[in-house]
């Protein structure tokens, strides 16, 4: 009795699983046959390669390991945050944006005037600027960047 | 491929040294008894790695670069091979493998290779651990000045190094960092945690339904996520297997004290993998008292508790005295969010992509065999699933984030997935003649 009770329970289970299981493994065949190692390698990365060389650029044109200041308007989402914070450690990055912080928001809730950034650059002794839109028409990037999420730009303070 | 081979040879070399710092651990408590061979290696690796871990996370506070650790095991090695050498020589005769586990061993080879290749990093397995794994690495930057910087309240300075300290040390053998070289662990874990569930099995069932138990456990969907996706939930998972079992097997042989040993330096490692698994850590330790009888009394169960929560209580004031912030859950208690919670365990239940039916199959199983609930290792195996997965859910009422249900959504049933190798092994002793035992 318990042998067949356990038998039918272990039937719905796979019987419930099969779809996904197939096309899980049918895919999993194909990620390891079809690709070659670059696509392989570029797959498992989770930083796009854009962050990666304009994290470059940044430690190019930056000078030691001072603060770099990230700059947001509302509605992000903190992925290019993480991941510049990963690439550039340890480099210490603020971040900040007006949208108002929760308690498990990252950033710095500053309206973004010119007064307000003053502030901060001048708090952390920051060289570096980097921010996810053009900050004033009047200032000109170090460097721009165009990828998928948007476009990143560097300014610097000195 | 190149990146596999190469992590493939670090790991070789780290969990050679952990089994090493096991093996001494183990015989200076001097403990001689020792179980199946395949029980034996798992319990000196995970023993070893959780002393490394300790050792080079304290010598990295001090700016001590952990390559001294490595020659220190070397020495410990040739210590072990000369001074004790009647005594290691005795208890490496009883590693002989199997015919048996040496076909399983393959087949989950064969799954390490696959699993380490297609392994991907989620936020998890990049900003959380590889990030600390970077900062440890980083012998220029000091530790405590990350743990007290608020900048990085984001990298969730709280949760422990186990897991880090396991990239750090392979960064460190290899000269620079290289994330890649480390998808291995996590594959690396699974197996082990596949060759325990197989071996544990093989005691009560033939070779046929304990293939068929590690086959289960293999293709539950979750599993096979959490394997690839770099979450450190299959660490904790084995490590609670190990811990929970050889526990079981005590109970089941109160003259085999060595067990209750070895259970209780493992379980010790819990809170240092995940930071929920302090929350295991104790229901573990609670479980153990409660059990503890015959064999071991329950005063000493409660000295080994208080000895092996040290570190735990070290970490914690150590987290205090710095000033990092845990950031996932507060102190308000949210007694409004219970029927959401409830509500969203049952579709969890339900959800058949994920194998959420297991959990259905598990209950009807202890319903059909509550008899056999009194038998002391079967109730205390029982509880060891049953009380987390109770308990688990009942966290989010103190979750920070708004929407907490997001942060239900993201980690439940991750974190139910540690209790997975512990019912997968419940469901086959639940169903075995526990009088015919296999040698």
């Amino acid at each position: 009795m318990r042998l067949l009770v356990f038998t039918i329970g272990l039937c719905i289970v796979i019987v419930s699983f099969l779809p996904y299981s197939i096309s899980d493994i049918s895919g999993y065949t194909s990620s390891l046959f079809l690709q070659n190692e670059e696509t392989m390698g570029l797959r498992r990365k989770i930083i796009s390669q854009d962050v990666i060389d304009f994290s470059a650029t940044i430690e190019k044109n930056q000078t030691g390991e001072t603060p770099i200041l990230f700059i947001t308007g509302e509605g992000n989402n903190g992925k290019t945050f993480f991941e510049l914070s990963y690439l550039l450690f340890p480099r210490t990055i603020y971040w900040i944006s007006p949208s108002p912080k929760g308690p498990i928001s990252w950033w710095n809730e500053v309206p973004l005037r010119n007064h307000d950034i003053d502030q901060f650059v001048r708090r952390y002794s920051i060289q570096t600027i980097v921010t996810e839109g053009a900050m004033d028409e009047t200032l000109k990037p170090i460097a721009t960047f165009s990828f998928q999420r948007g476009n990143l730009y560097q300014y610097s303070t000195l | 491929m190149n990146e596999l081979i190469i992590g493939t040879i670090l790991l070789g070399v780290v969990v050679t040294c952990s089994v090493a710092i096991g093996l001494l651990v183990w015989i200076q408590l001097r403990q001689t008894s020792i179980p199946h061979p395949v029980f034996g290696v798992i319990s000196y690796f995970l023993i070893g790695s959780l002393v490394l871990s300790w050792i080079s996370f304290i010598m990295r506070i001090l700016s001590i670069p952990v390559i001294w650790l490595f020659a220190c095991v070397l020495i410990a090695g040739v210590y072990l091979l000369t001074f004790i050498r009647k005594r290691t020589m005795k208890l490496l005769k009883h590693l002989k493998p199997g015919r048996e586990i040496v076909v399983v061993g393959l087949c989950l080879f064969v799954l390490y290779v696959l699993l380490s290749l297609k392994t991907t990093m989620v936020s998890d397995g990049l900003f959380w651990w590889a990030f600390k794994a970077k900062l440890l690495y980083q012998q220029q930057y000091p530790l405590t000045r990350y743990f007290s910087e608020p900048s990085y309240l984001w990298s969730h300075q709280d949760y422990p190094m186990y897991f880090p300290t396991i990239q750090y040390w392979m960064y460190t053998l290899y000269g620079r960092l290289s994330e890649p070289i480390t998808f291995n662990i996590i594959p690396w874990y699974l197996t082990l945690t596949g060759l325990w569930i197989f071996g544990f099995v093989r005691r009560y069932h033939g070779f046929f339904a304990s293939m068929v138990c590690l086959v289960i456990f293999l293709f539950i969907p979750k599993i096979q996520e959490i394997s690839v996706l770099h979450y450190a939930d299959v660490i904790v998972g084995l490590f609670y297997v190990v811990a929970v079992t050889t526990y079981f097997l005590f109970l089941e042989n109160p003259a085999h004290k060595s067990y209750a040993y070895i259970s209780f330096l493992i379980g010790s490692g819990l809170f240092w993998i995940k930071k929920e698994g302090v929350i295991l850590f104790a229901l573990y330790l609670f479980l153990s008292f409660i059990f503890a009888g015959k064999g071991i009394s329950r005063k000493t169960v409660g000295l080994w508790g208080l000895i092996i929560a040290l570190p735990n209580i070290f970490w914690y004031c150590f987290l205090q005295k710095i000033g990092a912030k845990g950031v996932d859950f507060g102190v308000i208690f949210h007694s409004d969010r219970i029927w959401e919670i409830l509500a969203y365990v049952r579709r969890l239940v339900k959800y058949a992509p994920y194998w959420g039916y297991f959990w259905l199959l598990f209950g009807i199983v202890l319903v059909v065999t509550a008899r056999r609930l009194r038998e002391k290792p079967y109730a205390y195996v029982t509880l060891a699933v049953c009380l987390p997965m109770a308990v688990y859910p009942l966290l989010f009422l103190f979750s920070s984030w708004e929407p907490y249900t997001e942060h239900m959504r993201t980690s439940l049933d991750r974190l139910w997935m540690q209790m997975i190798p512990v019912a997968c092994v419940v469901l086959f002793y639940a169903v075995s003649d526990a009088s015919k035992k296999h040698s």
